[in-house]
């Protein structure tokens, strides 16, 4: 694996209006992705994992007050490309993704095959033929019968059709695949059979996934790196391996206590209260009313650290050197 | 429709699928067909039962013949050396005659159901009452002059509403919430006025006060012998009804299809098509437009069967020689015959239609199967 950084995002923010108020959801969030590695973004329900994916690849809804910040994508700033130019030369070709609820994702009149040619015969200038020998190689690839590309969606079932949907991102060859919670429709034996091809796929391929989900167990399959969301910023970025057994944040380490593991005997925690809301989140910590830890320098917003070991926490307790201040 | 079936056979059995499938179409054909025939018997048989007040209109209609067989003979100078036994005897059997004439002896029951059979045969006999303008008695004489003209309005304004309000609706879903948008919705309640309700309106505005238009009919007297100045005559007189109609009726169709279209344009696959990089124009036409064509087709093939039964009081508003004109005097005379031929034709139209629309549904979208099969969605 290189280590060229493919994308890095800097103080990307993305607000939405509405009834009730601005939301939030995604809030000066900043990491980098090396060439090859797997992020997984974990984290509660609602805690703008979604909309940091729909941010990146530019998949906004209609009452979007705020979309700042920058995300450079083979050292470009992708953010400055107007909608023509992010459409012709990003989606897809560069950047796919699969969505939360990928089985819904295909057009129910159109042939399966046709909806994958589409894309490649869209952004590069190959005949029909062509398109299609790649769409039957990714098929190949997510483990389909190649007889099921000539079917209509409804035709298969709701795994099946997410394999298709993971076959279309991979035909077009992007550099970055964003999976939005792909298996969390799915019973264990279709997830675990699906991560199975999607460890295959980065292995061969050297694909690079951003990997979002709510299930941290699944997230430690594939993921190089592990970014902790909660109400809209990214409160911790570290390396799998460190990551699972030693996390830095509270939140991090309260969100590991509750992932039941088959080695150990522990007994399942969990945390008290509900994530604040995107709307008028508090000033300083958003964690800090549920945080055992809490002192009173949380009241204030606190800085992102960088850690030892390469990981990054927004947390007052540690202090400038990387060190714990308060233990 | 085959192309479609072999999609739904296992892979190992397509081989021998196609006459299985062929045998299929036909029985589903025929199986529909029969069942649309049903329908159209019902409704007409209804139609006549109404139309005649279940047999009652023909209490009335001897009544009407003695009245007139009396007036008759009192009129007649003749009568006065006959002797009132002798006068009575041939008054009777004048109306004796007359009455079998008619065949109002025979049980109405009996009678209904010949002319329920005249009906669906297409043997639609002669009006009572009403003339056509050449002075025919034949109904199909009398509604083929009222139909052009019917046609001609009603196919003008529909299509123009139609058209136009699918268009500024995909227009309206993507820039929903615009202020252009939201005065649209707003005058979605203007459509609670029916059409001819804006025509006098607009007859007083552009007839009476301006002079610009004509006040009503068809072509001006006497209608001008050029082809190209009659067709002019004709148009002229056609603005203000189908301004009357599109008014009444245009808001409120860009509200529903706009509203149908922004729900289909939240679908997954929307989005999907947009990360995928499509432009616009092609998630429109692909993944709007096309999985919501059935119900474009249905509602498009509903709107073309309401051309035929022209609009009653629009048409009496503006003195437009038409089908809906021609209903309504029907109506108010009794005119059975007019009033089931009109109903016949409708039943067989909208029959047809549903028919067609059965086999065009399974063309245009995948998930509907014809025949036993049913839906796999």
């Amino acid at each position: 694996m290189s280590n060229n950084v493919l994308l890095d995002v800097r103080n990307l923010k993305l607000h939405f209006r509405t009834r009730s108020g601005p939301v939030q959801a995604v809030d000066g969030v900043s990491f980098q992705l090396r060439e090859g590695h797997t992020l997984a973004v974990v984290g509660e329900s609602g805690c703008g994992k979604t909309s940091l994916a729909k941010a990146i690849l530019r998949l906004l809804p209609r009452n979007v007050t705020t979309f700042s910040g920058s995300v450079i994508f083979e050292g470009q700033d992708i953010m400055k490309y107007d909608d023509e130019k992010f459409r012709r030369e990003i989606r897809w070709s560069k950047i796919a993704m699969v969505p939360q609820a990928s089985m819904n994702s295909l057009n129910p009149v159109i042939r399966i095959e046709d909806q994958l040619m589409e894309p490649l015969l869209i952004h590069e200038n190959i005949s029909k033929q062509e398109a299609a020998q790649r769409v039957r190689d990714a098929f190949a690839v997510v483990g389909l019968p190649v007889d099921f590309l000539a079917r209509y969606p409804f035709e298969l079932s709701g795994g099946m059709r997410q394999r298709a949907a993971i076959a279309m991102a991979l035909a077009s060859k992007p550099r970055l695949v964003v999976l939005d919670e792909p298996s969390s429709a799915l019973d264990l034996l279709t997830q675990a059979n699906l991560m199975n091809v999607l460890k295959k796929i980065k292995h061969e391929f050297k694909t690079t996934f951003i990997l979002i989900t709510h299930d941290i167990g699944t997230a430690s399959e594939l993921a190089d790196e592990i970014a902790v969301m909660y109400a809209g910023e990214m409160i911790e970025y570290a390396s799998a391996d460190y990551f699972y057994t030693d996390a830095h944040h509270p939140y991090s380490q309260k969100l590991m206590a509750s992932v039941p593991t088959l080695r150990e005997d522990k007994d399942l925690a969990f945390i008290p209260g509900q994530p604040p809301s995107l709307i008028n989140p508090p000033a300083g910590c958003r964690f800090a009313q549920r945080c055992e830890k809490r002192f009173e320098k949380c009241s204030e917003h606190p800085r992102v650290t960088s850690l030892k070991n390469g990981a990054s926490v927004q947390c007052w307790l540690f202090d400038e050197m990387g060190e714990v201040k308060h233990a | 429709m085959l192309n479609v079936e072999t999609t739904q056979a296992p892979a190992g059995v397509r081989h021998r699928s196609a006459g299985h499938n062929l045998n299929r179409v036909l029985k589903y054909t025929l199986v529909r067909g029969l069942t649309l025939l049903a329908t159209v018997v019902i409704a007409v048989y209804l139609t006549i039962l109404i139309a005649n007040g279940g047999g009652y209109v023909d209490q009335m209609r001897i009544g009407q013949i003695k009245e007139q067989v009396i007036v008759a003979m009192g009129a007649d100078p003749e009568m006065a050396h006959l002797t009132v036994q002798q006068r009575r005897e041939l008054e009777e059997e004048r109306i004796r005659v007359r009455i079998e004439q008619l065949g109002l002896d025979r049980p109405f029951m009996v009678r209904s159901f010949e002319y329920l059979w005249n009906g669906l045969t297409l043997n639609l006999g002669s009006a009572e009452y009403l003339l056509s303008d050449s002075g025919s008695r034949q109904v199909r004489n009398i509604l083929g002059e009222r139909l052009g003209a019917t046609l001609l309005l009603m196919a003008t304004s529909q299509l123009l509403l139609f058209f136009c309000a699918m268009f500024v609706a995909l227009f309206l879903s993507r820039r929903y919430g615009s202020l252009l948008d939201k005065i649209v919705i707003s005058m979605a309640p203007t459509s609670a006025a029916p059409g001819w309700f804006y025509g006098i309106f607009l007859i007083l505005i552009f007839a009476a006060v301006l002079g610009w238009l004509p006040f009503g009919g068809m072509i001006d007297a006497p209608p001008p012998r050029n082809p190209w100045l009659r067709a002019l005559s004709i148009a002229k007189h056609m603005i203000l009804p189908v301004m009357s109609m599109f008014i009444s009726s245009i808001f409120s169709s860009v509200y529903s299809w706009r509203t149908f279209f922004l729900i289909y344009s939240s679908e997954d696959y929307v989005e999907m098509a947009k990360a995928k990089g499509l432009s616009d124009r092609q998630i429109e036409r692909r993944y709007v437009l096309r999985p919501t064509l059935p119900t474009i087709i249905t509602s498009f093939s509903l709107m073309l069967i309401t051309l035929w039964v022209g609009a009653i009081v629009l048409e009496t508003v503006f003195a437009w020689p038409g089908i809906g004109r021609l209903t309504q005097q029907a109506i108010n005379l009794f005119d059975t015959p007019v009033i089931v031929a009109n109903t016949v034709i409708y039943a067989y139209l909208l029959a047809v239609t549903l028919f067609l629309l059965d086999i065009i549904y399974s063309l245009v979208d995948p998930r509907v199967k014809l025949g036993g099969g049913g839906t796999r969605a």
